[in-house]
């Protein structure tokens, strides 16, 4: 690995993370202790749980260390990561679309997620829906919500013919 | 250029007269006079004198048409001639002017002009006079390898290209030709085409069987009960009620074969196109990739895109819609001329002299349609560049205020689609019309001639007179079709045209065929004497040498335009230099590998580009292999790695024409990381922080600094405090070298680099004062 790279890595020797008790990750790194910080996947579409930056909770967000592999630190540790990272990367899956409505330049959704119902607009025509690769999708609607369907070849071919349309 | 192999005669009379005692070495013709318009003179080279003959002839002619070559017949009497002992003379130089080029020699101690020409015959005083220079001074270091014998010729059929930088043949673009080269690409189906020929040929029965059914079968044999045809067919029972049935059941069977045949036809179509459209498209991409840099921006990319993208749909559908037609088409014609001359001679001559005449009007309006055919393309094309410049430029037309005068650019683009349109759907209109003029006019004199026929003689039975109607109604799809087909035809030879231009173009850098691949490039950079111009007669930089030891860094400074840019694009070979030589660890570039020589230089330009995909796709775009962890330590070196983090996606983003726009800074800091992550021996970085803040600047400095260890690095900037570091500096200016040393030795000699310096420091405590 590039020195670079081994100078910044977080190890679960040196990184010592905990909760604050206020909902944030607090972490003690090179003597420094943090009172918050932010865990930001560095590639969220392809890593879930590898390459995860850690930051200070500033505006800057400055970078304090870099963790290549969570599974190497324990259990606790884990569960208190995972939970910041749930809560930076909330993003519903679609289960189903209920209704695709277009009209006037803006395409209206009305779908299942496995986080209750949703509805929420895109502008038709333009970047909203990503191709994250194979048969998943990312919508991210007009505030910047983001929607994930994992595989459209699972919708129904109604849905399918629907959603086709903005992809 | 052309070349006359021999002197004319005049003036060879002319040498053998005045200069007995000398031989010819060479010649170059000249066809400028100094102020004036066209001459015809001759600069000879002999053993001993330089002479400049001029005839009395107005011979020279630029042929526009076939390309810019000169071409005489025959050069008249000598009448001036100017000479010069070689050994008189020193200094022959060649000033380009705007249109006329000059020879410039130094005799004793005053300079003196030689003979002037065009541009076109630029190349020839050229090589001439660098053999005048070997006799002027043996050690003159005339570049070493040969010069390559540049291939002016058609390969095919020797015809002169009319471009050389092009290089396409017009001869062998023949339409014809066209066409069979086109046939080429359906090779690979022959099986199907020829399933999908016996389905035309079945079809091309039925149609004849039909209306011979419905006609003579069914009236003149079976409702008019007759006896011989009821032998000719045993049939028991109530025989003619049979028959009756049969006849129907067998009209019926046939109309249904015809349509399952038809959607037989349309499967198999469907499925060649899209195959046959692929391949072309693929390789007419490729070989545009092959293409210098030259060529994409010597091309407006709405233009090229239509290349890729419709011409080939447009000549396929030709091929596998239009052709079987055309064929099948051809042969229901005479096989129906054939059954109906068997039926009755007389209505038969009758359908059939209209057809000379449909040949003979198509035939008339062909040169015309193809002309607006032509044009259609062309105005078309200039309409989508247009579009795509708007949209691409967007920022800029608003910026400007522009949207009124850009929507009246675009009016006036689109009202020539529409004229053309308008004109094409004229002659379309006169097609059909002339068509269904004479189809009509057989239809009616048949029925006239044939009811007369039927009355007054026993030579012709209603029946036949119906199957003749039937014939003529066939007539109609083929005759429809035939309408379309000429303008298809020239449509789809035209696109055919446009699509071989692009295959057949010969780039004009080529990779050697037997390249040197070296194990490991250390990086030492040379250029010797080198000139290179954009424009023939135009140079950008001028006789520039200098060498660049491995792993050592190069500073250039020059005002903007002063030849810095293409002095770099010369390393990697996106141009060869027009004279002198560029190296790479001494071996000239020409002869690397063009994979392992582009491998070896990295370019960090003022102009990024973004490829659509994600930031960590942007970065590995030199290396598709790389791991994660080479990305990410890539983007950090080149300061991105934090505004990558901080983007919802991280390196996961997805950017480019379908994605998030990155700032120009954004930009530039993923290209460097993309240079970085590529590793190569020498890295240049071409204004690479120009549009970065101050603080990115630093960052970026000093992993540029360590990454500059252990490979050679060149540094463009206008920021002159960044090339603080470098081990030696060159100034360029006029696309010549001015200055060079090192930061030091230029700032002790207090020349251009010392005042620009001074400059920049003073601009930069004015502002802080202020």
């Amino acid at each position: 690995m590039d020195d670079l790279l081994t100078m910044k890595q977080l190890t679960p020797d040196k990184a010592v993370f905990s909760d604050n008790g206020g909902g944030f990750l607090s972490l003690k790194f090179d003597g420094k202790e943090y009172e918050r910080v932010g865990v930001y996947r560095m590639f969220p579409n392809t890593e879930k749980d590898r390459f995860l930056s850690i930051r200070e909770a500033t505006e800057k967000a400055p970078e304090i260390g870099i963790i290549y592999d969570l599974s190497e630190f324990d259990g606790n540790t884990r569960t208190l990561i995972e939970k910041q990272l749930l809560m930076r990367y909330f993003t519903p899956k679609i289960r189903k679309f209920i209704k695709i409505r277009e009209e006037y330049g803006h395409v209206y959704f009305t779908a299942e997620t496995d986080a209750g119902a949703v509805r929420f607009t895109i502008r038709a025509g333009g970047n909203s829906v990503a191709h994250i690769g194979g048969g998943y999708y990312r919508i991210t609607d007009l505030d910047g919500n983001r929607y994930d369907v994992e595989d459209i070849y699972a919708l129904s071919n109604r849905e399918l013919r629907q959603f086709e349309l903005y992809i | 250029m052309k070349t006359t192999k021999k002197l004319p005669a005049s003036v060879r009379n002319y040498l053998a007269d005045a200069y007995k005692e000398e031989t010819v070495k060479g010649f170059a013709e000249c066809d400028l006079g100094e102020t004036g318009g066209f001459e015809t003179g001759f600069l000879i080279l002999t053993g001993e004198k330089l002479l400049y003959v001029v005839t009395a002839t107005e011979t020279v002619r630029f042929h526009r048409l076939g390309g810019n070559y000169l071409e005489y017949d025959d050069a008249g009497e000598v009448i001036g001639a100017k000479e010069y002992r070689i050994r008189d003379i020193k200094e022959p130089e060649i000033v380009p002017e705007v249109a006329r080029h000059y020879l410039v020699v130094t005799v004793g101690d005053r300079k003196e002009k030689v003979c002037f020409f065009s541009g076109t015959a630029r190349k020839n005083v050229y090589s001439l006079i660098k053999e005048l220079k070997k006799t002027l001074d043996p050690s003159f270091d005339e570049t070493e390898e040969p010069e390559e014998e540049d291939e002016l010729h058609c390969p095919i059929c020797g015809t002169l290209y009319p471009d050389p930088e092009e290089r396409i043949c017009p001869k062998c673009m023949k339409k014809s030709s066209v066409f069979f080269r086109m046939l080429r690409y359906m090779k690979p189906y022959a099986g199907r085409l020829v399933l999908l020929g016996v389905t035309y040929v079945v079809l091309a029965v039925l149609n004849l069987i039909y209306p011979y059914l419905s006609g003579t079968i069914l009236y003149d044999r079976i409702l008019a009960k007759d006896e011989s045809f009821l032998q000719f067919i045993d049939v028991p029972g109530n025989r003619f009620l049979v028959l009756l049935g049969m006849t129907v059941l067998f009209m019926i069977v046939a109309r249904l074969l015809r349509h399952l045949l038809n959607l037989m036809q349309g499967v198999i179509v469907a499925k060649l196109v899209p195959k046959v459209v692929y391949t072309m498209k693929t390789e007419v991409f490729r070989s545009m990739g092959k293409m210098e840099l030259h060529f994409f921006t010597s091309n407006k990319t709405g233009s090229l895109m239509t290349r890729v993208l419709d011409d080939a749909n447009r000549v396929t559908s030709l091929f596998i819609d239009g052709l079987p037609y055309f064929l099948i088409d051809s042969l229901s014609i005479i096989a129906m001329f054939i059954v109906m001359l068997r039926l009755n001679a007389w209505l038969a001559l009758i359908v059939f002299t209209v057809m000379p005449l449909i040949t003979f009007f198509s035939f008339r309006m062909m040169p015309g349609l193809q002309r607006v055919n032509t044009r259609t393309h062309q105005a078309t094309r200039k309409l989508n560049s247009h579009v795509h410049d708007n949209i691409a430029g967007a920022r800029v037309v608003k910026a400007f205020g522009k949207e009124k005068s850009e929507d009246r650019h675009f009016v006036s683009y689109n009202d020539n689609v529409r004229n053309v349109a308008l004109e094409m759907a004229g002659y379309d209109n006169r097609f059909y019309i002339s068509y269904m003029f004479f189809k009509r006019l057989a239809q009616i004199l048949v029925w006239t001639v044939g009811g007369y026929f039927v009355l007054y003689t026993t030579s012709l039975e209603l029946g036949v007179l119906v199957t003749f109607i039937g014939y003529i109604n066939q007539l109609d799809d083929p005759l429809d079709y035939f309408s379309h087909l000429f303008r298809w035809f020239s449509r789809s030879m035209n696109s055919a045209e446009r699509i071989f231009e692009i295959i057949d173009a010969v780039p004009k850098i080529r990779e050697k065929a037997d390249p040197y691949r070296p194990e490991r490039i250390a990086g030492g950079i040379e250029l010797k004497r080198v000139t290179f111009g954009y424009d023939p007669g135009k140079p950008i930089l001028k006789d520039v040498s200098f060498t660049v030891p491995a792993c050592s860094t190069l500073g250039i400074v020059g005002k903007s335009g002063a030849g810095k840019t293409t002095l770099v694009n010369l390393l990697s070979r996106l141009y060869d230099p027009d004279e002198g030589e560029v190296k790479i660890d001494g071996v000239n570039v020409k002869e690397y590998d063009f994979k392992e020589l582009r491998k070896a230089v990295a370019m960090v330009s003022q102009e990024t580009y973004i490829f659509s995909g994600t930031i960590a796709e942007n970065i590995a775009y030199a290396k598709p292999d790389a791991t994660k962890e080479e990305i990410v330590a890539a983007a950090m070196k080149a300061g991105a790695h934090d505004f990558i983090c901080r983007t919802p996606d991280g390196y996961d983003t997805i950017v480019g024409a379908e994605g998030r726009d990155l700032s120009g800074g954004e930009k530039q800091r993923v290209s460097i990381a993309r240079a970085i992550l590529s590793d190569p021996r020498i890295l240049i970085l071409d204004e690479a922080t120009s549009a970065v803040d101050t603080e990115t600047e630093l960052t970026i400095q000093r992993s540029i600094e360590s990454l500059s260890e252990g490979r050679t690095t060149i540094m463009i900037a206008h920021r002159l405090s960044t090339l603080r570091n470098v081990d030696a500096l060159i100034v360029l200016e006029d696309g010549r070298i001015t200055e060079r040393g090192t930061h030091e030795e230029l700032i002790r000699a207090e020349g251009e680099f010392y005042r620009l310096m001074k400059m920049q420091t003073d601009a930069l405590s004015l502002r802080i004062n202020d």
